[in-house]
């Protein structure tokens, strides 16, 4: 199939895609990730609901080229809570693959399921929680992109300038850093 | 065939979970008026402005502040 650029206008998509984009802005960005990590398989009731939009998300990225230049970073900001052993472990591991593909360049980290990102630094800075001290924070830097990515910057709300990058694609770690206690990652795609 | 060279960053619920309350936090931050990208910005540690951006990071910076608000489509 032909891919064609992304509308910039909400009504220009479909109805499905619509309902989708407001659903993943509004609430359900951790239910629709869930649909598609577990493959559609055991889904709860609520999740059931939602099977739809995590299939049209799929979709999205192979029917959409995107407008955004290749050239142009985005960021990820993501934090752990110090107090919860679980995001410690999550945090830990996280941080120990970033070493290990760093350090063996053969390796890299794959994304399982498509993932959110913004065009804005200081949106990302703001999901790492920089300024608190009760989490651990991780930046990452998406400095080279190949693959297309759904800019919902027209679309989804409260100023965040987000861009969906898809699932399965692969990274290569360019350098990393602690600074100020937190870690800051600079990742570029690789084929 | 597994790849062995992929480090697997599996989907992870608590990323996901904590994710969904960033993003939730943000939106709200937003709505009460509380969210100010240039002091965002400009609180930004220069040693992290130049660990993304090298020797260019002032002009990224500047770049940075002056599209506040602003896509750079």
């Amino acid at each position: 199939m032909k891919k064609i650029f992304l509308p910039k206008l909400k009504s220009n998509l479909t109805k499905d895609e619509q309902m989708f984009i407001g659903s993943w802005t509004d609430n359900r960005y951790f239910v629709i990730q869930s649909i598609i990590a577990k493959s559609f398989q055991n889904l709860s009731e609520t999740e059931k609901q939602y099977s739809d939009k995590a299939n049209t998300l799929l979709n999205m990225f192979s029917k959409y080229k995107s407008h955004l230049p290749k050239d142009k970073p985005v960021f990820r900001g993501l934090k752990f809570h110090k107090n919860r052993s679980d995001e410690v472990l999550r945090y830990r591991y996280i941080v120990e693959e970033i070493k290990v593909a760093y350090k063996f360049q053969e390796n890299y980290i794959h994304s399982y399921t498509p993932f959110s990102t913004s065009k804005k630094l200081g949106v990302a800075m703001d999901f790492a929680n920089r300024q608190l001290e009760d989490f651990y924070s991780v930046v990452l830097f998406f400095n080279k992109r190949i693959s297309d990515e759904l800019d919902l910057t027209q679309f989804s709300s409260a100023d965040e300038f987000e861009v969906l990058i898809q699932g399965g694609l692969k990274y290569k770690i360019t350098e990393y850093a602690n600074i100020l206690n937190k870690v800051y990652v600079t990742l570029e795609e690789i084929k | 065939m597994r790849d062995e060279n992929v480090i697997i960053n599996e989907w992870s619920e608590i990323v996901a979970r904590s994710e969904q309350d960033s993003k939730n936090a943000f939106k709200r931050k937003v709505a009460n008026g509380e969210w100010d990208e240039r002091k965002e910005i400009e609180s930004i540690p220069d040693e992290v402005l130049q660990f993304f951006y090298k020797e260019s990071w002032k002009i990224e910076k500047a770049k940075m502040l002056q599209e506040c608000g602003n896509s750079y489509e």
